[in-house]
């Protein structure tokens, strides 16, 4: 059912192959902290990312032994990660996937206000620097969920186009539009929290 | 706006995700080079990328947490005791 293998038969579990779980626990423990950051993004709940953190771990590591070495850990991690995390959590809330988002925000809405104002040029985006950590990632965990994974796959953990697409189970295509609408609303709602926070003046 | 500088800026997006072939790389590559203006939008997409990923990724999974997982692994050894 799952893109990612789960061991089969013939796979002793991790707890009866100490080489195995040792070399769980060298690769799979140094990525999580990473994986508690996106299964906060994604819950937006601490209690929900603890839950989802161990689900996850859980699952990763009952399919450890299908898991082929050398091939990428990480992207392999993620893929529970959003199965889980789609499976769960989104039937818990009874939610749709939501892709719908302002379409008419402009690509340059944010540099064009920026640099219209009393930045200096090039200095646009040092004026966002001065934003606290909470404010931007409330911006990114108020998206719309289509666009907000999309966005923290790629612009947070650093996935490609395809990896994403086979995490999420969607053709390329869409990964690039939700990203393209996802980082245009992101950066809306960037602006919306400076002016908020008297950091820049509407323009 | 000059066409060079329109397809440079239609395809910004893909650029800086690498997900470009090498020779299309190159082409946009040697634009932005020539073209501070360009440059200037591309550097600051980069940024606001750079501004996401290093707040939004930033959490540390708490201690709890942690030991949680570890004993979910079957620990105790791999942590030893500092003192006896």
């Amino acid at each position: 059912m799952y893109g990612w293998g789960v061991s089969t038969a013939q796979d002793a579990p991790p707890e009866e192959d100490p080489a195995l779980r040792a070399r769980f626990e060298r690769d799979v423990v140094p990525l999580l902290s990473g994986l508690y950051s996106s299964a906060l993004r994604m819950t937006r709940k601490p209690a929900d990312a603890e839950d989802l953190v161990q689900e996850t771990v859980l699952r990763a590591y009952r399919g450890f032994a299908g898991f082929k070495e050398g091939t990428n850990l990480k992207a392999w991690l993620y893929r529970i990660l959003t199965n889980s995390f789609i499976n769960t959590y989104r039937k818990k809330q009874r939610e749709p996937v939501t892709v719908e988002g302002p379409d008419d925000i402009d690509e340059w809405y944010l540099f064009d206000r920026l640099g219209a104002g009393s930045v200096e040029p090039s200095a646009e985006s040092e004026v966002l620097e001065q934003l606290p950590d909470e404010d931007v990632q409330q911006a990114l965990e108020a998206l719309p969920e289509g666009f907000r994974m999309a966005v923290l796959l790629a612009d947070v953990q650093g996935f490609s186009y395809k990896e994403i697409a086979e995490m999420l189970d969607i053709p390329i295509g869409t990964v690039m539009s939700r990203l393209h609408r996802g980082r245009k609303a992101l950066e809306k709602a960037l602006w919306d929290t400076a002016v908020e926070r008297g950091i820049v003046r509407e323009t | 706006m000059k066409p060079e500088c329109e397809e440079a800026l239609r395809d910004i997006e893909r650029f800086l995700d690498e997900e470009m072939a090498p020779s299309e790389r190159m082409r946009l590559d040697s634009h932005l080079h020539e073209c501070s203006p360009c440059m200037e939008r591309a550097d600051f997409k980069r940024q606001v990328r750079q501004l996401v990923a290093s707040r939004c990724g930033c959490d540390e999974i708490p201690q709890a947490l942690r030991d949680k997982v570890m004993q979910m692994l079957g620990e105790p050894h791999s942590t030893p005791p500092s003192s006896v």
